[in-house]
């Protein structure tokens, strides 16, 4: 069967097929491609594995972590040497 | 060089409701100068905005500088801060802004060079080299706290540029219209940059996640 992309093409189009807003002719060009060759199948498969990685690397830590006391410091301090009309009435800043 | 402040019209209204209560007073608080209240803001949204800002600039010192541009900077705009989207939405952006102003100021070292981490191809269109399958327990693997590091650390080695695209499209999940107005670049590199970033990510954690064994069998002759 001759196929409409080579692998090139289809990796090249991965990202917007796994986020499903590929046109529909395109679609059907790459599930054709897909059909056939098991390596790009392998290649879907593993960017799938690495977003999923990424969201579970960061998934839990943002919300279990307080902010530390020194940085709650340096901010107030920071605060402290800002402009004294930071946060003092409307249209200061504007 | 000053910081950009989301002006209310372009700040996501992800919900359809308006700000609560207290945070109208912290608000209102602010606005008036009250210093416990500023104290009030850092520690009640610092923990999830310092978690926002190491994930773009990728280190603990950038991440303390940049939460801290970045509410200060808020306390300057908060003024313009009328309530149609959910302080934590707004302060988000700012932090987020502050984050990637620190990525342009500075000279990354540690980066990695993209081209090497994309995919080769011979000149009929195929890969260069055969992708190896991950490892069947690549799933259960990735759930645990050693490679959830690993990972991080790779995604820290991805050029500025594109780290910064991966973490607010799939980490933070904004969508790419907001993406391309925060860097200043157009929808369609966003989509370029975010493809060539997980492309590379893929291969920066092929030695993590790959299967050895299977390796071995497609080495052999």
């Amino acid at each position: 069967m001759m196929l409409h992309y080579t692998c090139q093409q289809v990796l090249d189009y991965l990202s917007d097929y796994l986020e499903r807003s590929l046109p529909a002719e395109e679609l059907v060009r790459l599930d054709e491609h897909l059909a056939v060759c098991p390596e790009c199948v392998d290649y879907l498969n593993n960017l799938q594995l690495t977003l999923s990685a990424a969201r579970a690397a960061y998934g839990e830590r943002e919300t279990i972590e307080p902010i530390p006391e020194p940085v709650v410091a340096a901010i107030l301090a920071a605060r402290r040497l800002a402009p004294p009309n930071v946060g003092r009435g409307k249209n200061e800043t504007n | 060089m000053e910081l950009s402040i989301p002006a209310p019209s372009t700040v996501p209204d992800e919900t359809s409701s308006s700000i609560r209560p207290e945070e109208a007073e912290l608000v209102a608080r602010l606005q008036a100068g009250d210093d416990a209240a500023f104290e009030t803001l850092v520690r009640q949204y610092g923990g999830r905005l310092l978690a926002v800002a190491r994930q773009i600039v990728g280190n603990e010192t950038d991440a303390h500088d940049a939460l801290q541009d970045g509410l200060i900077t808020a306390l300057r705009a908060i003024d313009r801060f009328e309530g149609r989207s959910k302080l934590s939405t707004w302060l988000h952006r700012v932090v987020v802004n502050a984050s990637l102003m620190r990525l342009r100021s500075r000279r990354r070292i540690r980066e990695t060079s993209l081209d090497e981490l994309l995919p080769k191809f011979l000149a009929d269109g195929h890969q260069a080299a055969p992708t190896p399958s991950w490892s069947d327990s690549a799933l259960a693997l990735i759930e645990q706290e050693e490679t959830r590091a690993a990972v991080r650390a790779a995604i820290d080695r991805l050029p500025d540029d594109y780290r910064s695209v991966l973490v607010l499209r799939d980490l933070q999940e904004l969508d790419t219209a907001t993406v391309a107005e925060m860097l200043a670049i157009t929808p369609a590199n966003v989509k370029v940059r975010l493809h060539r970033a997980r492309q590379a990510l893929k291969t920066l954690l092929e030695r993590l996640l790959g299967s050895p064994e299977r390796a071995a069998r497609r080495d052999q002759p």
